[in-house]
Parts: C-alpha cells; sequence; structure tokens
C-alpha cells in the first residue's frame, strides 16, 4: 500500500513539475510580448540595453538534426568571435535557439514565433528546401530578414531571405563545365526524390544536352531507400562515363557501400556529388569514396589564412574529431556578412539592413575567399571549386573558377537555360 | 453543485477552453498577447478538431488507428491547393511548370472553386476511408492488424504523393498560400485574422457538439459495446461493420475539416503531416488527455502542443522530445484514463481513501481513549 502511494506521488510530482515548466514557458513569452508589443520588430529587437537579439532556427531533433547541428555550430562560433571583439554595433548578439525538428510546419510556427513574439533582428537557419520554402512567406508577411546557408536549386529570390549557399550557377553549372571540358559525354544522373535533385537534374540535361553530350539514365531513389540493387543494374546497362550523384543523406551512404561490395571503384564509375561534404564522408567512409568527385565554394582543406583560423577555432571549440564543411562555412560567413550590414546602416532594422545589402557592397573576408552581397538577388558572389576525395577523408581542390562566380537562381545568363526554357513561370 | 460538476463537468470545462481561447485576440488587440501566439493557437484547435475524430474511433470504438494523419493530409492538400490556384490566379503553378505540365491538371480543376473546394475537403476522405473501411472492416479484420494496415496505407499514400511531384511539389508540399480570408500575418491584416480564428473556434465547437451528441445516445453506447465486447455486439444483432466503417469515415472526415483548418493558418502543407510519425502523434494527444471522454481530446492536443512550443527553444532546444516522452511514459504506467481520467476518477479515489484511513485512525484512537 505504502509502496503505491509513493509511486503515485512521484508520478504526480513529475507530472506537476512538468505542467510548471509549461505554464512558465508561456508567462515568459506573455510578459515579453507585453515589454514590447508596440515597438517594430527591429527596433525592438535594438531598443534592449547592449545587447542584440538574433534567432537560430534549425533542426536540433529528428533526421535532420545531424547535418543542421554542424551549420548551428558554425553560427555560434561566429556570434561568440563577434561578442568577444566587441559586438555589433556596440552591443553583444544574443541568441535565442528554437527547434524546427525535422518538419517543415514545425519551422514555420518557430520562424513566426522568433520574428513576432522574441523580436529578433534577423534569423539564421534552414537547411532543406522544404523548411526554407515553408517559412519564406512568414518572413515576407512580418518583414524580417532569413539567411539561409545551404547550397539549393535556385529559381528563388525572396528580399527577404539572404542565400549564403551557391546558387546552382556556381555548384552543378561549373560542375558539368568541367566535366563536358575534360571530355566526358555520357551522364548518368541519380538523385534523391525531392525538389534539389529533380531542379539540379532538369538544368544538368539541358546543359549536356546543348553542349553535345547524353543523359543516359535518369534515376530517383526514395528519400529513405537503402536498397541501390535496381539502380546499380541500370547503370550497369547504360555504361555511363560519368554519374552526377544527388542523393541526400542515408541514400549515399546505402549507394556507396553497395558500389563498393561490386567492387566498383571511382575508375569504373566515377561521380560528381553536389550532396558529400566532410562530414558525410566521414560517415560514408574515405576508403569507399576515395577519388570520387564533389563541387563546392569551400572545403576544410581550401588554403586561406582565413580558413586556417576558422579551422582552428571550430576544432578547438566543438572539438578535434569536428570536421568544417561547405554550409557550415557559409553558416559562419552569413552571420558576419550580417554584422557589415548592421554597421552599414548603422541600425538594426531590416529595412535599412536590406538597403545595405542593396547597395550590393556588403563583403567578408570568408574562409572560402572574399564573398560578396549580390544587391539585386541577394545570393553570394563566390569563388567555385572542383574537389576530389582522398584516402585521409578530406577533400583536395582539384580545380577552381579563375574568378568569383556571380550568382544568378535564375540561370538567365546562360543561352542553354534560356533556350530550354528553365525559367520558374511569373 | 458537485452533482452538476460530475455530470456537466467536460462541458463546463470545454466552455473554458472556448471562452479563453476566444478572449485571446482580443488579449491581442489590447498588446498583451503576440500574433504568433493566436495563429499558434489557431492551429491548436486544428490539432483539437483531429484529435476529436480520433476519441471517437479509438476512445469510443476501440479501433486504433494510426493513419489519420492521411486524411488531415488530404482535408489539406484540398484546402492549399485551392488557396494556391487562387494566389495563382487560376492558372498553373510554379512546382507543375517545373514538373513538365503546361495545363492545370483534370484533378486538380474542381479546386478553382470555392464551395466545390470546400466540398472535396469532405468528400475525398470520406470516399477514400469509406473504401478502405468498408472493405476493411467487412472482413473483420481488427486489433493491432488493423492499425498495421492503417500504418501501410499513410505509408503508400506519403509515397504517391512524393512520387507524384508534379501535381503535389513532392516533399516540399504545397506553400506560400494566403488563407481563406486572405493574408493574415502582421498588423494591417488584424481583422481576417480574428475572423479566421473565430471560424476556427467555432468550427471546434460544432465538432465538440457533434461528438457530444453522438456519444451521447445510443449510438454512442453502442460504439462502446463495440470496443467492450465485439462478438456480443453481433450476437445481440448489430452489424459492426456498418457502425465501424461510418465511424472510420467520420473520424477521417473530422481530421480533414481539421486538416483544412490548420492550412489557413499554416500557410503551407507537407506530406510530413501524411506521415506514420505524425499520425501516432495525433494518438498521443488523445491518450495523454484521456481517451473516450472527447474532452480529454481537446485538452490533450492543447496541452501536448503548447508544451512543445514552448520547450522546444532555448536551454531544452535538444533534450524536450525526451521531456515529452516521459510525460508521455508516466502517463502510460500511472494514468491510464490520461488527465481527464486522473482528474475525474484517480484523485477523488485518492481523496476518498485518504478520508477513510482518517476516519478509521480517528475512529480507533477514540475507541483507544475509552479503553
Amino acid at each position: 500500500m505504502k509502496k503505491v502511494s509513493l509511486r503515485k506521488i512521484a508520478a504526480l510530482a513529475a507530472s506537476m513539475a512538468m505542467f510548471a515548466m509549461t505554464l512558465a514557458g508561456c508567462g515568459s513569452t506573455a510578459s515579453d510580448s507585453g515589454a514590447s508589443s508596440d515597438g517594430t520588430t527591429s527596433a525592438a529587437a535594438a531598443s534592449g540595453d547592449d545587447t542584440v537579439k538574433v534567432g537560430l532556427l534549425h533542426s536540433l531533433t529528428g533526421s535532420m538534426a545531424i547535418s543542421e547541428k554542424a551549420v548551428r555550430d558554425a553560427e555560434v562560433l561566429a556570434i561568440d568571435e563577434i561578442n568577444s571583439a566587441g559586438g555589433v554595433l556596440g552591443k553583444q548578439i544574443v541568441y535565442v535557439e528554437e527547434d524546427g525538428a525535422s518538419e517543415p510546419s514545425t519551422f514555420a510556427t518557430k520562424a513566426e514565433k522568433l520574428v513576432d513574439s522574441e523580436k529578433v533582428a534577423t534569423v539564421f537557419g534552414c537547411w532543406t528546401s522544404s523548411s526554407r520554402k515553408a517559412v519564406k512567406p512568414v518572413f515576407e508577411d512580418y518583414n524580417a530578414l532569413l539567411w539561409y546557408p545551404v547550397q539549393y536549386e535556385g529559381m528563388e529570390q525572396s528580399p527577404n531571405i539572404v542565400y549564403t549557399g551557391a546558387a546552382p550557377n556556381q555548384q552543378i553549372v561549373p560542375a558539368i563545365e568541367y566535366l563536358l571540358d575534360k571530355g566526358y559525354k555520357k551522364f548518368f544522373l541519380l538523385g534523391s526524390d525531392y525538389v534539389f535533385p529533380r531542379t539540379a537534374n532538369m538544368i544538368i540535361t539541358a546543359q549536356v544536352q546543348a553542349a553535345g553530350g547524353e543523359v543516359v539514365g535518369e534515376e530517383y531513389a526514395d528519400m529513405d531507400q537503402t536498397d541501390f540493387a535496381a539502380i546499380i543494374s541500370k547503370i550497369e546497362a547504360a555504361q555511363p562515363e560519368i554519374i552526377i550523384n544527388t542523393l541526400n543523406g542515408t541514400g549515399n551512404v546505402s549507394f556507396f557501400k553497395q558500389m563498393a561490395e561490386k567492387n566498383y571503384t571511382s575508375a569504373e564509375y566515377p561521380t560528381m556529388s553536389f550532396s558529400i561534404a566532410e562530414e558525410e564522408v566521414a560517415t560514408i567512409g574515405a576508403d569507399i569514396l576515395k577519388g570520387h568527385m564533389v563541387s563546392w565554394n569551400y572545403y576544410e582543406t581550401t588554403d586561406t589564412p582565413e580558413n586556417k583560423a576558422f579551422v582552428e577555432a571550430y576544432k578547438a571549440k566543438f572539438g578535434e574529431s569536428r570536421v568544417t564543411s561547405d554550409p557550415a562555412e557559409a553558416a559562419y560567413d552569413a552571420v558576419y556578412l550580417w554584422k557589415a550590414a548592421c554597421e552599414k546602416a548603422g541600425s538594426f532594422d531590416v529595412d535599412a539592413v536590406r538597403e545595405a545589402i542593396a547597395g550590393g557592397d556588403i563583403s567578408f573576408n570568408a574562409p572560402e575567399g572574399t564573398v560578396t552581397i549580390n544587391g539585386t538577388n541577394q545570393h553570394l558572389t563566390k569563388p567555385v571549386r572542383i574537389g576530389e576525395i582522398r584516402d585521409d577523408g578530406l577533400i583536395y581542390e582539384v580545380y577552381s573558377t579563375p574568378t568569383a562566380v556571380d550568382p544568378d537562381p535564375y540561370l538567365t545568363t546562360y543561352d542553354w537555360a534560356v533556350e530550354a526554357g528553365i525559367q520558374p513561370i511569373e | 453543485m458537485n452533482k452538476l460538476i460530475k455530470k456537466q463537468g467536460s462541458n463546463i470545462c470545454f466552455g473554458v477552453i472556448a471562452v479563453v481561447l476566444a478572449v485571446m485576440p482580443l488579449l491581442y488587440s489590447a498588446g498583451l498577447m503576440n500574433s504568433s501566439t493566436v495563429l499558434f493557437l489557431g492551429k491548436c484547435t486544428a490539432f483539437a478538431i483531429a484529435a476529436m475524430g480520433i476519441d471517437l474511433i479509438w476512445g469510443y470504438t476501440g479501433i486504433l488507428s494510426l493513419g489519420h494523419g492521411l486524411y488531415f493530409a488530404l482535408g489539406g492538400y484540398a484546402m492549399a491547393m485551392y488557396l494556391k490556384l487562387q494566389s495563382t490566379g487560376g492558372k498553373i503553378t510554379d512546382f507543375m511548370h517545373t514538373g513538365g505540365l503546361t495545363e492545370l491538371p483534370l484533378a486538380w480543376k474542381p479546386f478553382l472553386n470555392l464551395p466545390l473546394s470546400l466540398i472535396m475537403v469532405i468528400v475525398v476522405p470520406a470516399a477514400v476511408s469509406g473504401v478502405i473501411g468498408y472493405f476493411i472492416f467487412k472482413s473483420r479484420v481488427k486489433g493491432v492488424y488493423f492499425s498495421i494496415i492503417s500504418q501501410a496505407l499513410t505509408w503508400a499514400a506519403y509515397s504517391i504523393f512524393i512520387a507524384l511531384s508534379p501535381y503535389t511539389n513532392g516533399n516540399v508540399g504545397i506553400t506560400e498560400i494566403k488563407s481563406i480570408f486572405g493574408s493574415i500575418k502582421g498588423e494591417s491584416n488584424k481583422s481576417r485574422m480574428f475572423l479566421l480564428f473565430y471560424v476556427a473556434l467555432a468550427v471546434m465547437i460544432g465538432v465538440y457538439a457533434l461528438c457530444k451528441f453522438l456519444v451521447g445516445r445510443k449510438f454512442g453506447k453502442l460504439l462502446i459495446a463495440i470496443r467492450d465486447g465485439e462478438n456480443r455486439t453481433y450476437f445481440s444483432g448489430y452489424k459492426v461493420s456498418s457502425y465501424k466503417t461510418f465511424v472510420y469515415v467520420l473520424s477521417a472526415v473530422i481530421a480533414a475539416v481539421a486538416g483544412a483548418v490548420f492550412v489557413n493558418f499554416n500557410g503551407s502543407i507537407t506530406p510530413s503531416q501524411m506521415t506514420i510519425s505524425y499520425s501516432i502523434t495525433m494518438v498521443i494527444w488523445v491518450a495523454i488527455g484521456g481517451r473516450g471522454t472527447i474532452i480529454g481530446a481537446v485538452i490533450g492536443a492543447f496541452l501536448i502542443n503548447l508544451c512543445e512550443y514552448n520547450l522546444s527553444s532555448g536551454a531544452m532546444v535538444e533534450i524536450w522530445q525526451y521531456i515529452i516522452g516521459a510525460v508521455f511514459c508516466i502517463t502510460i504506467l500511472f494514468f491510464k484514463g490520461g488527465i481527464v481520467g486522473f482528474v475525474k476518477d484517480q484523485l477523488p479515489e485518492m481523496i476518498a481513501s485518504r478520508k477513510n484511513k482518517k476516519a478509521k485512525t480517528e475512529k480507533a484512537s477514540a475507541e483507544k481513549v475509552k479503553a
């Protein structure tokens, strides 16, 4: 009898504590709002004492957490560095974290919470295109600013988003150009079934055909597909000279392991991947991936003084075993670019910051080299690098564009793209 | 007084919830509340509607469906497609263009028109669930087998929606849509947001009233009879499979209505609302609130979502799922009837036993004194 009632009391106490925590959460948001409900987003954010509040919106739980944590960490690193160097406009940056839980609707809800309830000056966040598409109207409706740090499929240009990752013409197009120059003619397109691979392959098909090459196959795998036997036999039948791989996440692990089981190396079936960075190489294994090619704007091995400092600081803060990657670096740049834009604007106000960005001269000496925000489409002008994976699990540059490439999210400056009609409708 | 609470407790509780919700927009007007919080409560209202449907089928009829996310999403997609076509002015959408379509597919044509779209919100899930329910319940599939089938169907539908990306925009879903009354975000659109919020609230009250009406009469008793003794109900001369199919269709339609309401607040619908895990989340709301009570579903949906909303940020941003998980485990282990069951049954029992004990010890001590 005694035992039962003790258990009951313990359970009751535990559930009471949970409930109290929830109430506390409600209470704190309500009191926040009372204080600053009359000001605009950014004015309220800046009106605090010596701090300016920014939001970090990434998936810290769920299937995307493993990727997005690296990006979040890079943002935290940049914020800490800026704070110890005196902050932005004399104010220390305070960050509010929200978990998107790998679920686009949660991203939308949380974005709204950040810009409206928390009154943050800006938000750094998202990874997947679906989460970006879900939050885009929120940022537009509230006239807030999002910094999106991941390469993506382009065909988008929101005045309320700054895209610090590569547009297609800064990753995909130069990589295909490189392959065409090297004499590859028969392309096999393999991707996960979602918007980035589908759009990327549409672009690649147009580009390859315009150059007289041939797409000998196009296959899509489910996001969590683990059996690639059917796709591998299609590849064997098609005999491509190069496989263009836009698989994402766990698909890569299964695909390359199953290729390795058949003793196919990069010599028989070379691949060019757009979603494999240092983190993924560590998961899949360098022995399997060595010799395969990737295309990014940045590698951990990129040889600039800024990168040396960045890699050192990242490893010192988060552990020697951690690797830096292109998205992490783009996220790191985003924080510094926001700082530069605020300093030029002389304020944290979103309209003032956007006006400063529209000037087209906000730049940062990033680990990848100097990046500049394009004033019209709010993407970055950045260098493009083709890399090769080596035994040590790192990616080494084999080619880079002679100058930084201007962003062209709609590919309007490429004749073959215009001819193929790769333009979204109005 | 006590009797009134016992008899009308759940209605009173629901009334309190409804009034509190109704006050929220006023608090926002007075500057005491954020618009994002009001919009979030609007989404919770949609979740509560879906939860009531699940309570009907699981709590009352004892059929554990782990696939109601499918119907939630069907309603959501139907509503979202209408709203998307409104914003494109009836032309094809950008994702259809990217997918290589040149004109609006026939399947989406009905969604050019509001009344027709609203009918589709109900008809499509009703038809799907009707066909599925008819065959499953006729062949007397029940218990865990039904749960597995409902999961498989949801998974299949999810895969189809991903695969048909020129028609459904794959895993991005239908995004960048305004509500049925136009834009609801920002200070200038406040009146529209209030209108939408009160419409959602009215729908929730309507669904609650419908559920209460149904379970309050013989029909409700029959559902409980099916839950507690299906064979006996058969032997009593009732065609159990028809009742089951009806409840399945009804709860599917309620879930679809919830999905349609949700889309208006959320501004997008994605296939992640169609996943098995999302469907299970909905069942968890009901389990924690208290199954077989209707009001428990409402309480559970609001409480869990508010918990998630407030816990999944700041210091607990990485561990909040463990907390929610712990709450669920505690509920299942110690409070089988959920929150409502605890308040209604376990708490009075505890008080009564304490009173008894006290009386006993008093009696004993009194006897001692006598002796």
